[in-house]
């Protein structure tokens, strides 16, 4: 009789596309035991494979796989040989597909609703927050990823895992610190060009020298999703205040030390910054950069990765790069009163529910992650995207050149949006609303700091405090 | 005003809003066409003039359609662009005339209801429209936008030509159903060609939309080379946080003549479409 209602089911779940949740859902409400649900989903192809175990063959499969469009474009070319190389050996047929990052979520949004899409998406930051509902649950998988790669750093669980449960696959992040020019920076009063400034209130001393060379400190500061919260948060958390509490409610932004903090670089921002920095996006300052326009900026390598293909007449940039890469060194972020901190999130690989190919998508994403392909994956990205644990901070690409160090090891100072608290959907809300970003914004254009705070403090309590 | 025989009242009330009108209008073009033919090392340099250019380069052009599917993304908007223009203003033109010649109870409401249909934010209603594109198995595919287009274009279009409709006399239409023709026979000969200005104009409002629009684009057709113009040149001009200024104001300037060409062919019969029943009451 189970065996009928077993195969009864299997033949549903096929016709109605049944994600591998909907059959332990339909399962239920048959009134099926957890045996008989477990075998509907292996007989429905449903069931995720165990990290190492043989992936199944079955021909005439096709699964595509959507993710931001790469900052090193040979890192993308190499994903799309490692997807055609899985996809000729399982006979599955791999469509990649590239959008610029911020339009992804507007994709899953539409593939969620409509119950089609890409069958493997790369979710950035705090995104599996947002849609973990529709995500198949990868828990073994994670877990056996991190494991093997000396677990995961803090930020990562923090802004991948839901609630304490995997749903996508972390696979690390662009990283954040300060790329500055060494030659002006000690020109400008260093004494050590290899040695930043460690507080920031050194590191505004310097910039006042370094704007009456012409050459002022650059930092964006619009509506943009990475360099200007990179430094926003990192600057908050450093002068003593953060979003909330661990209690995830209680909002800890309007602090003493904080609005003293801002004060320093409200009045330091006409004296050290480029005053333009404030309609700056997460690319202006790449350009201000490499035209020579600033001394030094908050960002990601590429700054620096440009610079060298630049200098090998190799250069992507449609605009001509002046500065010598030899000239270009790297810093973590400076220390404010509470210490020094960097702000990131976990980009991670999901398999989705609605897709018809979950087996697949789950088979691929258990390849992709294993040593022998991730490794040579996070090393064509030439050190753009550090690793989401710290057993793998030490390959060649993060310590062969003594340069991109800070890089990596900014992970150890990393903390995720919504800290305290885990980064959930209202830290997401935050970090769409630019409320952390537009907080300086508003201070530097007011001139008043604590005016500025109580007002991101209002705004984050009617968020955290619902 | 405009007839004064005073050349400085002339130059003061008509020429010189009219060229800081046009200036106004024409300004991002040519800063677009500027930024698309600077040399890389005069796109940054702050000691040069930005407006003008002190060097020459097809390079951003060249980038576009050696390095992108640039002329497979054009071909693409242009299906889309011109097959929903298509099924949009068949079914403006039927519910124009429905609602401007027909009386029937409801009308005027149904009317008002299609017009506040264009006021629903594409933002809000792609998420319904993603299940009904999938119901359909229409994803990837260029009917997806061809069927979605027409959420938007259809009440303006359809408004539009409602308010031309009323314009023409209905006697016009009347005399012709006294001689024997069907309603259908006197709309096609002799109203139609009588709205030709709104329906030339209604359809390149259509036109514009289509071939301007993102959002609907993005979710629904943008995978492999089934991108629209749009669509793909964000997709690969833009790199993390590197932007390829001038190849995307170079697909911004090609982008932007087909749309002209239309204009500039249309123009006169666009301005009478439009304001067709602007002082009539």
């Amino acid at each position: 009789m189970t065996d009928q209602r077993v195969d009864d089911l299997v033949r549903e779940a096929t016709r109605m596309r049944y994600s591998r949740r909907g059959i332990m859902k339909r399962a239920s409400a048959l009134g099926l035991s957890a045996a008989a649900a477990n075998a509907a989903v292996i007989q429905s192809g449903k069931a995720a494979p165990k990290r190492g175990q043989a992936p199944s063959v079955r021909q005439n499969r096709t699964i595509s796989i959507l993710a931001g469009t790469y900052f090193v474009p040979e890192a993308q070319e190499f994903f799309d040989q490692q997807a055609t190389e899985w996809g000729t050996q399982l006979g599955v047929t791999v469509q990649t597909d590239y959008i610029n990052w911020p339009d992804i979520q507007a994709r899953i949004a539409a593939a969620v609703e409509g119950g089609s899409g890409p069958d493997v998406i790369e979710m950035r930051d705090v995104w599996p927050n947002l849609y973990f509902e529709n995500m198949v649950p990868v828990d073994d998988l994670a877990n056996a990823v991190g494991e093997s790669y000396g677990g995961y750093f803090d930020w990562v669980t923090s802004s991948v895992a839901v609630d304490g449960k995997w749903f996508s696959v972390p696979v690390g992040a662009s990283s954040a610190a300060f790329a500055y020019r060494m030659s002006y920076f000690q020109e400008a009063g260093l004494a050590d060009p290899k040695v930043f400034p460690a507080t920031w209130d050194e590191l505004f001393a310097i910039g006042a020298n370094l704007k009456e060379m012409g050459k002022p400190l650059g930092q964006a500061l619009g509506q943009s999703t990475g360099d200007p919260p990179g430094f926003a948060y990192a600057y908050m958390w450093a002068n003593g205040a953060m979003e909330r509490e661990e209690d995830g409610k209680t909002i800890a932004f309007n602090t003493p030390e904080f609005v003293e903090g801002m004060q320093k670089f409200v009045d330091a921002w006409p004296l050290a910054f480029d005053d333009t920095g404030l309609a700056w996006d997460d690319s202006a300052n790449n350009r201000a950069f490499l035209s020579d326009q600033i001394a030094a900026t908050i960002n990601g390598s590429s700054i620096y990765i440009e610079a060298q293909k630049a200098k090998r007449g190799a250069s992507t940039a449609d605009y001509e790069v002046v500065v010598d890469p030899a000239d270009i060194w790297h810093a973590t972020l400076p220390a404010g009163p509470s210490g020094p901190f960097v702000q990131l999130g976990s980009w991670s690989y999901a398999a989705m529910t609605y897709s018809p190919e979950q087996e697949a998508a789950l088979e691929f994403i258990t390849w992709w992650t294993e040593r022998d392909h991730f490794v040579p994956w996070l090393e064509a990205q030439q050190g753009y995207i550090i690793p989401m644990g710290p057993g793998l901070t030490d390959l060649e690409v993060f310590t062969g050149d003594p340069a991109l160090a800070p890089y990596a090891t900014v992970a150890e100072i990393a903390r995720n949006k919504g800290y305290a608290g885990p980064a959930d959907q209202k830290a997401a809300q935050v970090s769409s609303l630019y409320i952390i970003t537009n907080t300086f914004a508003e201070a530097i254009q007011s001139g008043d700091a604590q005016a500025a705070i109580e007002n991101g403090a209002a705004q984050l309590q009617r968020i955290y405090g619902r | 005003m405009v007839g004064s025989n005073t050349f400085r009242l002339r130059l003061l009330q008509l020429y010189l809003p009219l060229a800081f009108y046009a200036v106004f209008l024409l300004f991002p073009f040519a800063w677009m066409l500027i930024v698309s033919f600077k040399p890389a090392n005069d796109l940054l340099d702050t000691t040069i003039n930005p407006f003008l250019l002190y060097g020459f380069t097809f390079d951003h052009y060249r980038y576009l359609f050696e390095e992108t599917d640039f002329l497979r993304w054009t071909l693409n908007t242009f299906i889309v662009t011109v097959g929903a223009t298509i099924l949009s203003l068949v079914c403006s033109i039927l519910i124009g005339y429905a609602l401007g010649r027909l009386r029937f109870r409801g009308g005027n409401t149904m009317g008002v209801i299609i017009f506040l249909a264009y006021l629903v934010p594409p933002t809000l209603l792609f998420i319904p429209l993603a299940q009904v594109v999938t119901r359909f198995n229409l994803y990837g595919e260029y009917w997806s936008l061809i069927f979605t287009y027409p959420t938007f274009l259809i009440p303006f279009a359809g408004w539009l030509l409602m308010g031309y409709f009323r314009t023409i006399p209905i006697e016009l239409e009347q005399a012709a159903m006294v001689d024997g023709a069907t309603r259908l026979r006197a709309m096609w000969t002799i109203i139609m060609p009588l709205a030709l200005p709104g329906i030339l104009s209604a359809g390149i409002f259509c036109f514009t939309l289509g071939w301007n629009e993102f959002l609907y684009a993005l979710v629904f057709m943008s995978t492999g080379t089934m991108k629209t113009m749009p669509v793909g040149v964000v997709s690969d001009l833009i790199r993390a946080d590197v932007l390829f200024y001038g190849s995307l104001m170079a697909a911004g300037i090609l982008g932007s003549v087909p749309v002209a060409i239309a204009y500039s062919f249309f123009v006169d019969h666009y301005i009478s479409g439009l304001t067709a029943g602007a002082t009539k009451g």
